[in-house]
């Protein structure tokens, strides 16, 4: 029946809880509720946590799922409120469910500790006049960064008795403040700072994430202050097996797989049978709806399969979602079908198996979910489902990169000059700004120059010795920090005229331009309208023998260059560029055999920006043994996969960085002097980061960028690894780029990674 | 240079760019530009930034002079970026509007007028200084100054800064602020006289819902207004202007005090602290919403004690929305100074283009405009005083009432506030005077009152005078039929009233009423029997 293989088998061990006693100094009445929980031996990371915070230092916890990390900072909070009952702690979750969630457990560990204290949700939903009391008094807020950034803030002088009083703040999901959102996040916090000192608080930070590369680095850099990182974890694990599975390839030209969807259905409706509770993880509301159609379907079980089956995304009502939640925790549920809505820290109680039905993205995500599976000390399953994508198959044929530790770094560039500068004006808004005032970690010199630039557009007054805002409005509305400055532009389905996706503003342009074919969870449309001013497009659903690929003329101008280095007898670079997308065209090309069907002409606005970037410049000699034709065609291959490598090594969206391959042959065309170079730069305009942290690592993405060229069984180049052929007769072009690699690694490490 | 500054410079040459390409345009435009600042300094509404301008970029434009001097001719590329702003602004509104169609400036001039022309009369003006002569002097020319300053940017620079602004420096223990002082003896504002305000009685208390206000004197009242760099609540809306008004040895009396510079906060506060200090309760206009929590926030923002924080007050918006909620749909302080006193300001700048305006000034243009928001400020607490006033008047003396509805809303006034003889007044006034559906909601109003005080007899009758006008008022007939039912027990004519009204209404528990009602009427029948 499965048709796939398993690519993967990794067991891991049980291993046994690692416990301490009570710390001395505990308040007793802290050490009672943790008895009454249960909690008679806590595990060795979260005593460690509790006399990190009483020393007085900051701290990040990067320890697994279900590793009881929300203990680490509910102990300090509930002790700093039992020694002082006006003491006040701020809590920031990512999403509005997981504070809900959160505000139950906090409430329930303060009410243990016989303490009167309160402890409420801020956020968007929360009513007036629960609002009013909330800001008043509840000891423990708990909140989200956006509401920090656009209602907190900007009104602190309502909430100065919370600000002169705050002990904690706590972060959680830390890792899900990276890229633009997580850059944003951290200015945020720069603001706080301020606010905080404003009113003589020093409050502690905490923040949590999951097991990624760079915690204790991403904590430095979101929360603005040094943190101590905590990341061996003392609970116990059971007996984790994880296995990846690759469907069959159905359309070898393509490199297309069969469905994940199907394959996480029929492999959930084998173990529902068995008996076993299994969670599968979808990446979209839409996936959860096909795989929980095609499983009601399969299984035959004892009862009503609509009632033992259930499926938990975004849009189910919360009273709907709590419900199944708690059907899940007592057991009553075989399975669920679900987005990452469940994801975050939401307690659903001990599952036998997980299934994903997709890469989510990060090995983090992969972690997170899996992690699902044995809560305490049960034998578990988790199975990885590939898809199609080049991820995916990345992935499948290369478990080490899963299974080790997770290499991934989660990246922000809280100096980005477009993002600093809103919220410099955010911060000026809350605070005048003096003339040797820091903020974070800027220097004086570039947070005064900064506040100059915005001094001559009109907004900042210096009066005194101070920037004042004098400008109207209220800047933190204008700042969106969920998203870049440019806003996704969304596609709406003409047949219904509902939203179908959204595509961020950059990939627009190459996606969704007029006539462009657009592929949405294996449907095909057309575009038929494409309005970047007010970031529509709008598709109909349509079964062509083509797919289309746009024709850009991209111009990168050298701004400035600030590192190279050597890469074999080739240099890469890194530094500032301004980068001239221009979409002027796109291309028609037949499905499986690649001809070109045809031209069409856009007229799209060039976009220009200030990024960051790296660039690799070939020397001669490395291109010099192959026919030019064939070269270019290996280095496009080449920068396709290093991008596709480059966003699993940097956590990112594949989206957060692009491409521009420079292979004109100079004037006289004498191969001998060709040096063609590769730019990856950020699509965020100012960048984020990406392409600086690429740069440190690229011998890192050459090998990742090798192994998917060589993991990959099409014998000519196909979308997984570096592009489907232009032509039918290509040929030595996959090879080509193979020894091109080779040869940039040095042949110490051709040796090692070639043969595998 | 740091990798930031390197990036803040790259930033700033972009539009450098952008502006060298632009740069003969800007030769062209510039006789264009020059009657743009003109329509700007002018105050034409339709040439100030729209909302989205405001939002984030600067829709104004900046006159290079005056920049050269005070950026002391090192910034050249700051100046040529705000000339290249200035430019693309001026283009933008060249298209938006076309040239022929441009406004003659100077239309709608601020209303630097003197209160002198625009006022009745007997209400003389008494300058409080020779300071304010001087000012008045300079202002009666508005039109010349504000063409002078238009045309010729860095002539400006030449004049005094506050030449044009009334009043004088202050020196405070915090530094120093600019004050502005004017009396009003035996002022009008249109047909309301300020000092009738020393005569209030307990309405004060009754409007505001506030009992404290009933044992402080007429005399205790301080009138609050601020002009402010934005509407938002929040940390970085200054109030630049605050103007008090208040009683000095029975005349009335504005300060206000005007932060010239952001800097001056502290001492503005300073002396608003010494006014607040004084007062016994406060009077404003939308004041409990607005400018009382954002002058608490100034005062934190600058780590002062606010001396006002827990004054009793009260504010005219809510009860003006009251009173007046029948009879006028726009009850701004301007419409009610209009309708009410009869007073019909001219020129007066629009609350809208103050921040703007105060942002201009601050830039090094715009004195012209200060002084039209100062007399703006002056203006909105003298009707304020007058307005609190008349209200006082007509709530306690229906004769001085002119219209039905406004007797209904300050009969609803004193029966909330539990003064049940001052609302019978308003009621049988309002009896006398209304007819139709004004006269109907008297009569609804007194029968409510009159349950109440559970005058059953007196309900009955004033219901059926309702039906007498309107044999359709389901509410009456739904009061008669409960009032039959359980009070007077009249069985048949409960079951009458019950029925009209479940006919009217259609709904179940009308017809629920019925059947009740029909039962009792059977039990009564058989009890008798």
């Amino acid at each position: 029946m499965l048709r796939g293989e398993f690519t993967v088998k990794s067991v891991t061990a049980a291993t046994g809880a690692q416990n301490k006693s009570y710390p001395d100094w505990l308040h007793r009445g802290v050490c009672a509720a943790l008895s009454a929980m249960g909690v008679q031996q806590p595990y060795a990371h979260q005593v460690n946590a509790w006399n990190t915070l009483y020393d007085g230092e900051n701290l990040v916890i990067a320890t697994p799922t279900a590793s009881g990390k929300t203990l680490c900072y509910n102990v300090p909070v509930a002790h700093a409120l039992l020694s002082d009952d006006s003491a006040r702690a701020l809590y920031l979750f990512p999403t509005k469910a997981l504070a809900r969630d959160q505000e139950s457990s906090v409430r329930k560990l303060l009410a243990l500790c016989g303490l009167d204290a309160k402890a409420a949700v801020y956020d968007g939903d929360t009513p007036a006049d629960v609002r009013r009391a909330a800001k008043k008094s509840a000891n423990v807020i708990i909140s989200n960064p956006d509401m920090l950034h656009a209602g907190i803030l900007p009104h602190h002088a309502g909430w100065a008795q919370f600000f002169s009083r705050l002990r904690y703040v706590v972060v959680d999901e830390l890792h899900q403040y990276r890229g633009v959102f997580g850059s944003h996040v951290a200015n945020v916090f720069r603001r706080l700072d301020r606010i905080c000192r404003f009113y003589g608080a020093r409050p502690k930070y905490v923040g949590c994430s999951a097991t990624i590369g760079n915690p204790g680095e991403l904590a430095k850099k979101i929360l603005g202050h040094p943190v101590r990182t905590i990341s061996q974890s003392g609970a116990p694990t059971g007996k984790k097996t994880f296995l990846m599975y690759n469907p069959e390839v159905v359309d070898p030209v393509m490199g297309t797989r069969a469905s994940a969807f199907r394959t996480a259905a029929k492999l959930a409706a084998d173990l529902v049978q068995r008996d076993i509770t299994t969670l599968v993880f979808c990446q979209t509301r839409r996936g959860v709806e096909i795989v929980l159609h095609y499983l009601r379907d399969r299984v035959r079980v004892e009862g009503d399969v609509q009632e033992v089956i259930r499926g938990y995304r975004g849009g189910y009502l919360p009273n709907l979602r709590r419900e199944i939640e708690s059907d899940l925790r007592d057991g009553r549920l075989k399975a669920v079908v679900a987005t990452n809505a469940l994801e975050l820290g939401i307690d659903v109680g001990e599952l036998d198996a997980v299934l994903l039905a997709g890469y989510p993205g990060t090995i983090a995500a992969t972690h997170q979910r899996a992690g699902r599976a044995g809560r305490r000390q049960h034998p578990s399953l988790s199975v990885l489902i590939a898809r199609s994508t080049p991820m995916d198959q990345f992935l499948a044929h290369h478990p080490a990169y899963l299974l080790e530790a997770s290499p991934e770094q989660a990246l922000v560039q809280p100096d980005n000059v477009e993002i600093l500068l809103s919220h410099l004006r955010c911060a000026a808004f809350e605070l005048p700004f003096g003339d040797v005032e820091c903020f974070g970690t800027v220097l004086v010199t570039d947070s005064q120059a900064a506040l100059s630039v915005l001094a001559d557009e009109g907004i900042l007054k210096k009066s005194g010795e101070r920037f004042h805002y004098v400008a109207n409005g209220y800047p933190a509305a204008d700042v969106n920090i969920r998203v870049t400055m440019a806003q996704n532009v969304v596609v709406y389905n003409m047949t219904d005229n509902e939203p179908l996706a959204d595509v961020a503003a950059h990939s627009a342009r190459f996606e969704l331009h007029e006539g462009a074919i657009y592929q949405h969870e294996g449907s095909t449309f057309e575009v038929t309208r494409f309005d970047p001013a007010n970031a529509k497009a709008f598709v109909q659903p349509v079964a062509p023998v083509y797919y289309t690929t746009a024709v850009d003329q991209t111009r990168i101008n050298l701004l400035q260059e600030r590192r190279h280095r050597d890469i074999a007898s080739s240099t890469l670079f890194c530094g500032d560029v301004e980068v001239l997308e221009n979409v002027v065209g796109f291309k028609k090309i037949r499905f499986k055999t690649h001809e070109n069907l045809g031209y069409g002409d856009l007229s799209l606005p060039p976009l220009t920006m200030e990024t960051e970037a790296l660039w690799l410049r070939f020397h001669p000699s490395i291109t010099q043994s192959f026919n030019p034709a064939t070269a270019a065609l290996a280095l496009d291959g080449i920068a396709d996969a290093l991008l596709q490598v480059a966003s699993l090594r940097l956590m990112c969206d594949p989206r957060d960085i692009a491409l521009s391959v420079q292979t004109a042959v100079p004037e006289g065309g004498q191969q001998t002097h060709w040096q063609p170079v590769v730019y990856i730069y950020d699509t965020h305009e100012g960048g984020v980061g990406l392409s600086e942290r690429a740069f440190d690592e690229m011998e890192l993405l050459l090998n990742d960028a090798m192994a998917l060229v060589n993991g990959c069984p099409c014998d000519e180049g196909c979308p997984v690894c570096i592009g489907p052929p232009v032509s039918k007769d290509q040929t030595g072009v996959k090879d080509a780029a193979r020894t091109i690699l080779a040869l940039l690694m040095g042949s110490a490490r051709l040796g090692n990674e070639v043969c595998n | 240079m740091s990798r930031l500054q390197g990036k803040l410079a790259r930033r700033r040459k972009r539009t450098e760019t952008d502006k060298a390409q632009d740069a003969g345009v800007y030769e062209n435009s510039h006789k264009e530009m020059e009657a743009y600042q003109l329509d700007v300094a002018s105050g034409t509404p339709d040439l100030i930034g729209t909302t989205d301008e405001m939002a984030g970029v600067d829709p104004q434009p900046r006159d290079s002079g005056t920049l050269a001097e005070t950026a002391g001719g090192s910034k050249s590329e700051i100046i040529a970026q705000l000339q290249r702003r200035m430019e693309k602004i001026q283009r933008k509104k060249v298209k938006a509007f076309g040239t022929k169609n441009r406004p003659s400036a100077p239309m709608g001039a601020p209303s630097i007028t003197p209160m002198g022309t625009m006022i009745d009369q007997h209400s003389p003006i008494e300058p409080a200084s020779p300071k304010s002569d001087r000012a008045k002097e300079v202002v009666e020319s508005p039109h010349q100054d504000i063409s002078t300053h238009g045309l010729e940017g860095p002539l400006e620079l030449t004049l005094h800064k506050d030449a044009l602004i009334p009043g004088e420096v202050m020196d405070t223990p915090m530094g120093e602020v600019w004050r502005n002082r004017k009396r009003y003896p035996g002022w009008f504002h249109g047909n309301g006289a300020v000092d009738r305000y020393l005569a209030v009685g307990l309405s004060m208390a009754a409007f505001a819902k506030d009992d404290r206000l009933a044992q402080l004197a007429p005399e205790g009242a301080l009138f609050i207004d601020t002009e402010t760099t934005g509407l938002s609540s929040g940390a970085g809306t200054l109030a630049f202007l605050v103007g008090c008004g208040f009683f000095e040895d029975g005349v009335f009396m504005v300060e206000q005090y005007f932060c010239r510079e952001p800097v001056e906060e502290p001492a503005q506060l300073e002396a608003l602290s010494h006014r607040l200090a004084n007062a016994q309760y406060l009077v404003s206009f939308n004041g409990k919403s607005f400018d009382m929590p954002l002058i608490n926030t100034r005062y934190i923002l600058n780590r002062m004690k606010n001396p006002g924080y827990n004054l009793p007050h009260l504010d005219l918006l809510h009860v003006c929305r009251r009173i007046f909620k029948r009879r006028l749909s726009d009850r701004s302080l301007q419409n009610l100074e209009r309708v009410i006193l009869g007073f019909h300001r001219q020129g007066d700048i629009q609350g809208a283009l103050i921040p703007e305006a105060y942002r201009d000034y601050l830039f090094g243009h715009g004195e012209a405009q200060i002084a039209a928001i100062l007399e703006h400020n002056l203006l909105d607490i003298v009707a304020l005083a007058a307005l609190a006033g008349r209200l006082d008047e007509i709530y306690s003396d229906p004769a001085a009432v002119a219209h039905a509805a406004d007797h209904l809303g300050l009969a609803k006034e004193a029966f909330l506030a539990g003064e049940t003889e001052i609302g019978d007044l308003h009621l049988a006034a309002a009896d006398d005077m209304a007819d139709g559906d004004d006269r109907r909601i008297a009569l609804h109003m007194q029968a409510r009152e009159a349950l109440r005080r559970k005058a059953y007899g007196q309900a009955v009758t004033l219901y059926h005078r309702v039906l007498e006008i309107d044999e359709a008022d389901v509410d009456a007939h739904l009061q008669l039929a409960k009032l039959y039912e359980h009070r007077l027990k009249d069985f048949d004519l409960a079951l009458h009233h019950a029925k009209e009204a479940a006919a009217l209404e259609g709904e179940a528990a009308g017809e629920r009423r019925v059947l009740r009602i029909e039962k009792k009427k059977v039990k009564k029948g058989l009890r008798k029997w």
